[in-house]
Order: C-alpha cells, then sequence, then structure tokens
C-alpha cells in the first residue's frame, strides 16, 4: 500500500478510532493485524517473510540474553545475521552475483549457464532486516533487554509507518514506544496531519514532476543537449530526495498522530559541506547503522587513517549495493567512497600545515562554494546511482558534454531550475534563517491559511502519473 | 487557545470549501450526446455526455459506440460521418420515424474497457439501433494488463457508480476495477478541485502548448480536455527525449477474449437491433500489423456469427492506409462511408414504429 493513495486513507480512517476505542493491548495487536495487512495488501506472500525475519530475531534476542558464554552470544549473533542476510541474499542478490558467476565462467571458457530465481522483490525487505539485525546487535552489545513479548516484537519489526521503507528504527527508540502506546491527542494529530501534508507535496508535485524529465532523458539521452542533460541530473536529486524525504514525512507523519516519534530521515543535506557532513544529512538512518554496526565493527578510525579509508570503502562499496543488486549502484558506492577518501585526504593534507577546516554557523563564500560543489559531485553521483546499465552512463555522459551534436532547451524546463533554486533558497534559510522557528511562531490563522493553500496546490499540482517510491524497491 | 485552534480549522476548511466552489464555476458544462454531435471536450467529460433524456414520440435513437475514425477531431462536427448519417436518416424518415437521433459515443483511442465502461453503461437505454463499430487498436492487448487510470478519457468514473459496477462481468472487475478505483471516482465525482487540476493543466497546455506532456501527463496518461476557447499563446516546445512513433496496438490471440466479452455486452443491451461494424481500415501486406488486423478480422468474424449478431465487415472499404488520413482528416471520406451507410442502415430501422 502506497501513502498516497486514497486506499491509505481510507486505511488510516479505519485504524485511527479502532486505535482510539481500544485498550493498550488491544492497540498493539489491533496495529500489529493493521501493519501485516498494509503490508501484505498488493502481495500476500510478503507477509510470510516478515513473519519469519520476526520469529528468527525474536528467538535470536532471547537466545543470546541467556548465552552464558561470549562463544554462544556469537554464535546465536550469527545465526541472525545468518538468516536475515541470507533471506535478503537469496531474494535480492542470487540472480545478481549467479550471473556475474556465470559470465565469469563463460570468459574462461567454461559452458556455464544459470535458470534466474525470478523473485519479485519483496518490498522494504532491505529496511526490516537492517532493523531485526539492529535490534539482535544492541541486544548483542547489551544496549536493550531482549523483548519478551512477541506481540510488541512483531509490532516493532512490523509497524506500518516505517515498514516499507524506513525510517531504520532502533529498537531502543521505537520499542518503548510501542510498548506504551498512549491514546490519539490533538496536538499530534495536527502535527502528524502537516507532516502528511509536507510529504504529499513533496512526493506528488516535487518528485514525481522531477520524474517526468529524468525518466524521459535517461530513456533517450542522445535526444538531449548538455543543458537538458545537465537539469534532468538535478531534476534526479530533487527526485531522489523529495520521494525518499516526503516518504520519511509521511512515515513520521503517520506514526506521530498514534504519538510514536520516528527518527529523522533527512536533514536539509543541500547545506552539506563536505562529504561526511553530507552522509550526516542524507538517508541518517541507514548511514548510522552502517556506522555502528559495520564501520565500527570493522575498527572505525581505531588503527589510522590508512584503515579508516579501507574501513570507508567497504561500507560504501556495501552500501550501494544495499541499494540494489546491480553494478551501477556498486560504481555509486565506490565514487562516493572515493569522494569521502578525497575529502579525507584534503583535510589531512590541510592540517598538516595547520589550516584547520571547522565547520561554523557564519555564511561565507566558501560555505555557498561547497554547497555548490557539493551539489555538483552529487549530480556526478547521479548518473551512476540513476542509470539502468553501463551503456546508459556512456550515453549520459555523452550528453552532458554535447558530443551527441544534440541541442536546444524547451523554455518550459526552467520551471524546473526554479525548482532546484527554491529548493536551496528554503534549505538556506531553514539551516542560517531559522525559518522553522519563524513559522512556528506565525498567527494561527495565517499558518492556517498556509496549509489550506498547500492543501490547493497538491490537489491542483499533483503530477497526473502516479511513479512508484524510489527506494521501494531497495 | 482552544478557541483560536477552532478558528484556524474554521478558516482552513473555509478556504478549502470558497477553492472548491470557485472551481466548480469555472469549469465549463459538458453537453450530452443529443446536444452535441460528439464530446466537445474529447476526453473529458464522459460520464455527463453520456446522459441520456427519455426519448421523445416519434424520434428514432441509434447510439453509434466507435473510435477516432468516428470522433475525427479535425473535421468540423457538422461534417463528421455520424452527424451526417443523422441528417439523412431523418431527412429519409428511416422506419418512418419523424426524427431519427444518431449519438455518437466515439473518441481517440478508444480501448475495449471503455469500450466495456459504454456498452455496460447502455444497459440502462433501449436504443432502436446500436451501432458498434470497432478495429483492431481498439482491442490491443496491453489492455488485459491496463489499469483504469490509464485510459484516455474519464468514463472509468463509470466504473464505480453501483448499477454499471453490477452489470460488470467479474473478469473485467477483476482485472481493471482496484479498491483505489472506487475511492479516487468517489473523491473526483465529489471535489470539484480534483476535476479542476485536468481542466487548469488542459488549458495552460492549449495556450501554452507543451506544457501539459512536459510537467503534468506524458505518455499514456495524457487526457486533455480539449478547449477551443483557450487563446493559443504559442509553443513552449516538445521534450526532447520524446520518441514519436509507433502506438501499442497489436491484437494478440489473447486479445480474443477482450472481443468476445464486449460481443457479450453487446448482446445484453436492450437495443431492437445490433450491428458489430470492422471499421475502414485496410493495411497493405507487409505492415508489420497486417497479420495482427487479420486476425482481428477472423476472430470478429466468428465471435459474431457464433453470437448471431450482425455483422458488416467494411474494412476494405477505402484503399490501403487511406484509413490514417481519410476518416481522420478528409471530409470527403465521411460523405463516402456516410453513403455506403444510407444505403444498409435504413433498413435495419424499418418495423420499429
Amino acid at each position: 500500500m502506497w501513502f498516497n493513495t486514497y486506499t491509505y486513507a481510507l486505511f488510516l480512517a479505519v485504524v485511527l478510532p479502532l486505535y482510539s476505542i481500544l485498550s493498550l493491548r488491544g492497540r498493539q495487536i489491533m496495529l500489529l493485524i493493521a501493519s501485516y495487512v498494509f503490508y501484505c495488501w498488493e502481495l500476500p506472500y510478503y507477509g510470510g517473510l516478515l513473519a519469519i525475519s520476526t520469529l528468527l530475531d525474536y528467538a535470536m534476542g532471547i537466545l543470546i540474553e541467556r548465552a552464558k558464554t561470549t562463544g554462544m552470544r556469537k554464535l546465536w549473533l550469527g545465526v541472525s545475521l545468518t538468516g536475515n542476510l541470507g533471506m535478503l541474499g537469496l531474494f535480492k542478490y542470487a540472480d545478481f552475483f549467479a550471473w556475474n558467476i556465470v559470465g565469469i565462467g563463460r570468459l574462461l571458457g567454461f559452458n556455464a549457464h544459470w535458470e534466474p530465481l525470478g523473485f519479485i522483490l519483496p518490498a522494504g525487505i532491505s529496511f526490516y532486516t537492517f532493523q531485526t539485525i539492529s535490534y539482535t546487535f544492541q541486544v548483542y552489545r547489551r544496549q536493550y533487554p531482549a523483548e519478551r513479548n512477541i506481540v510488541n516484537f512483531a509490532l516493532y519489526v512490523s509497524f506500518f509507518p516505517q515498514l516499507v521503507a524506513g525510517p531504520i528504527e532502533r529498537a531502543t527508540n521505537l520499542l518503548p514506544q510501542l510498548k506504551s502506546l498512549s491514546a490519539i491527542r490533538l496536538e499530534n494529530f495536527r502535527a502528524g496531519l502537516c507532516r502528511i501534508l509536507i510529504g504529499l507535496f513533496r512526493k506528488m508535485v516535487l518528485a514525481d514532476r522531477a520524474a517526468i524529465v529524468v525518466n524521459g532523458v535517461f530513456a533517450n539521452p542522445d535526444a538531449c543537449s548538455p543543458g537538458v542533460a545537465w537539469l534532468a541530473l538535478a531534476c534526479f536529486y530533487v527526485q531522489l530526495y523529495f520521494d525518499f524525504a516526503g516518504y520519511a514525512d509521511m512515515a513520521i507523519g503517520s506514526a506521530r498522530i498514534l504519538g510514536v516519534n520516528l527518527m529523522e530521515n533527512f536533514r536539509r543535506p543541500l547545506m552539506a559541506v563536505n562529504f561526511t557532513d553530507w552522509w550526516n544529512r542524507w538517508h541518517m538512518t541507514l548511514t548510522g547503522w552502517f556506522r555502528d554496526y559495520l564501520f565500527n565493527s570493522l575498527g572505525g578510525f581505531k588503527h589510522g587513517n590508512g584503515r579508516a579509508m579501507l574501513n570507508a570503502v567497504i561500507v560504501l562499496f556495501l552500501c550501494g549495493l544495499w541499494h540494489g543488486a546491480r553494478w551501477n549502484f556498486v560504481v555509486w558506492g565506490l565514487w562516493s567512497a572515493t569522494m569521502l577518501i578525497a575529502y579525507y585526504g584534503i583535510r589531512a593534507f590541510l592540517r598538516k600545515r595547520g589550516i584547520r577546516t571547522r565547520k561554523s554557523n557564519r555564511v561565507t563564500i566558501g560555505v555557498i562554494g561547497s554547497h555548490a560543489l557539493m551539489f555538483v559531485l552529487n549530480l556526478i553521483g547521479g548518473i551512476f546511482f540513476r542509470s539502468a546499465d553501463l551503456a546508459n552512463i556512456r550515453d549520459m555522459l555523452r550528453a552532458l558534454f554535447g558530443l551527441n551534436g544534440a541541442n536546444g532547451f524547451p523554455p518550459y524546463l526552467w520551471g524546473f531550475v526554479f525548482i532546484v533554486i527554491g529548493w536551496y533558497v528554503i534549505e538556506f534559510a531553514q539551516e542560517y534563517l531559522n525559518l522553522n522557528a519563524r513559522w512556528a511562531r506565525m498567527p494561527g490563522w495565517i499558518r492556517a491559511l498556509g496549509w489550506a493553500a498547500l492543501l490547493a496546490i497538491v490537489a491542483l499540482g499533483a503530477v497526473n502519473l502516479q511513479t512508484p517510491y524510489l527506494y521501494f524497491q531497495f | 487557545m482552544k478557541t483560536r485552534a477552532w478558528i484556524s480549522l474554521f478558516l482552513f476548511l473555509a478556504a478549502l470549501a470558497g477553492l472548491n466552489v470557485a472551481a466548480r464555476r469555472a469549469m465549463p458544462a459538458v453537453p450530452t450526446a443529443e446536444e452535441a454531435p460528439r464530446n466537445p471536450y474529447r476526453f473529458r467529460g464522459w460520464p455527463e455526455y453520456t446522459a441520456l433524456a427519455p426519448r421523445s414520440n416519434g424520434v428514432a435513437r441509434v447510439v453509434l459506440i466507435s473510435n477516432s475514425q468516428a470522433y475525427a477531431g479535425e473535421i468540423q462536427e457538422r461534417r463528421i460521418y455520424p452527424a451526417k448519417l443523422e441528417r439523412a436518416l431523418t431527412e429519409q424518415h428511416a422506419g418512418g420515424y419523424d426524427r431519427v437521433e444518431v449519438l455518437n459515443w466515439s473518441f481517440d483511442g478508444v480501448t475495449s474497457i471503455e469500450l466495456m465502461l459504454m456498452a455496460t453503461r447502455l444497459r440502462e437505454e433501449s436504443p432502436d439501433l446500436l451501432i458498434a463499430a470497432v478495429g483492431a487498436a481498439d482491442f490491443s492487448s496491453f489492455n488485459l494488463t491496463r489499469p483504469l487510470s490509464q485510459t484516455r478519457t474519464d468514463l472509468p468514473r463509470l466504473a464505480t457508480r453501483w448499477k454499471i459496477w453490477r452489470a460488470l462481468p467479474e473478469a473485467f472487475k477483476k482485472r481493471h476495477v482496484k479498491l483505489e478505483d472506487w475511492l479516487t471516482n468517489a473523491a473526483w465525482d465529489r471535489i470539484a478541485l480534483l476535476r479542476f487540476r485536468d481542466f487548469a493543466w488542459s488549458w495552460l497546455d492549449q495556450t501554452w502548448n507543451g506544457l501539459q506532456v512536459g510537467l503534468y501527463s506524458p505518455s499514456v496518461n495524457y487526457h486533455p480536455w480539449r478547449l477551443r476557447s483557450a487563446k493559443k499563446r504559442g509553443s513552449l516546445g516538445s521534450p526532447p527525449w520524446v520518441k514519436r512513433g509507433k502506438l501499442e496496438v497489436s491484437y494478440t490471440p489473447e486479445a480474443r477474449e477482450l472481443v468476445a466479452e464486449y460481443l457479450d455486452a453487446l448482446q445484453k443491451i436492450p437495443a431492437r437491433r445490433l450491428l458489430v461494424i470492422a471499421t475502414p481500415h485496410q493495411l497493405p501486406e507487409g505492415d508489420p500489423l497486417f497479420e495482427s488486423d487479420k486476425r482481428f478480422l477472423n476472430d470478429l468474424r466468428e465471435l459474431t456469427a457464433e453470437r448471431g449478431i450482425l455483422f458488416w465487415d467494411d474494412s476494405a472499404l477505402f484503399p490501403p492506409n487511406a484509413f490514417l488520413d481519410g476518416l481522420h482528416f478528409k471530409t470527403d471520406y465521411h460523405q463516402y462511408y456516410c453513403d455506403r451507410l444510407m444505403e444498409r442502415v435504413p433498413a435495419l430501422l424499418e418495423g420499429g414504429r
């Protein structure tokens, strides 16, 4: 089920009154059932996988806690990791790896063959397996006690607002809230609806509109001039951000109505001044997951700069692969790793010469230049992220540098240029001019008219083309 | 504090209600098929256009369900063959009627989904003659999986009207009608602001050509209102990435199911006479769609014969390839086709009065 559908509105219209009249235990059971209905709406068999993952980590959590030796704890952690990553590997990566092995075999002269398994990728599998893994790690590290109540734990794994595309929650944040679900309160209801409205605007007006240009240009880059191709890259950045951030808004808003505060997933990515900063602002819950459970497990910064850089490469390689079983995602991960290493290198070089690169709240030419540089580097990264295959990357690069002979720039495309500029201006005002606080201080009637205007913009400006959420595919 | 919150809520709702009223007033009224020889807005306003008043005495009602050949959007509306046929039949007092009305339920890019909806809608009426003029393109196999939202007209708004939904075949409902369609239609029928969105974008597009495809509704979802009133101010250019050319129109063996389903639906209409015509559409051998067309004609011939439905094969009436510029663009072809119909149609109205 998608958030931006009438079906979801009806779903909420059924869930919320039920939630209001039930006791705590009743609410938990009802939300669990509702979450499975939400998840199985399109393909019911998905629910079986979700249940397997839930039962596995529920059992492993208890076994880890009961284990008397470190060896046993490690064993149960290993079983959890093998089960979750095995499921992810089977449904998401088996064909990809098999095809590559077959390809290498053929290059070496073997008569290799692979019959594709052809599984339909279960929606959100990458998200909920990571969420359950984080729980097992937290129990293993004694950061959170194993959950004994199966309903609470199953609800933690399947809580519908964040089930399909995150935020990837930690047990320490979500489980205590689910164990003490409170009644719906007016301020939560209002704040949740406003957040959902922002999400609808981001998804249906901005992201889906940018998708028109992105899909068109990436499907036929040979017909596009450099101006159109660069704009398409900017539009892809717009699409990717507003699609995913819009989804996160709707997830956070839906949970907020129920009195549950989910973790934030984005924090003004255009305001990033370097790659470390960018990763701290973009898909923050995934970044945090990789940092806590992979980067730090590999040693993090403990063993010197060289090892830290190697760790970063490993993490970003896997982060690329997490996004999908395609080489272009791997290339994107490696591109990100290269940029991060370059940043570390420059920083170390400057420090050696006594020049400190400190983040300040002051706006300088250097800061704005960093924003611009980060923007362009992310556009280039977008080529690898969005292209269907390596040939598509080549054609896009040809278009970007005018090697295909195409020219022209239809005037209405300027609308997209203004969207990008508007995005920057708003994030800038939020970051440096306290825009959100100023809006919150506005008189109630102005805010009411503002929200009505936003709803009218969504009703009138939404694109007549439903584009699937990009992150559903991951 | 609480009073302020209520005032804010009131203002919020009042602003939305005001916008909704303004949107309703801004949109034009849609004529019915009795009032206009074809739907002037082309893809929009179809539920309203198919509304029928009770028939008067001495008036014969002929309903023509067809495709772009009968819509002929590039030709002046009085000069298309359904309008000519109406005049000719009335002048001749065909079947002894004082007047014959030909209701033209046709439009460009019709799909079997929309044909089914119109046929089911007609079960509430009892025309004297029902003419279903079809071509292979109307039954593209893509229609087997096409969602309701990807049809060009707003006819899918009919799909969830209770009477029509109940009369639709189960297979059709299973293929096309989802819960989301019910909710979407309910919202669109009640909230003018949502319907106004299409209208406003169509107006903008016809004022500055290129906006609709580039900014609002690319490819299959492109279904603007046709607005003669919009003043053309120029073109903003079409998107460079759009590849012109091939439409998804191939008729595969699986699509036979769609033809059979449509014929069954036609038979359930309480019309006094039912006629199925294969529209003029002759392709030269070697054309990529030649085999697909031939297969369609064979199926249509077989399926109408099995059901005892009167069938005229007019597919070879025009020279090969003339269908593209023939009825779509040339008035002469409409006169010619009307004359050919006048040789045969009046006999079908005999004995009705």
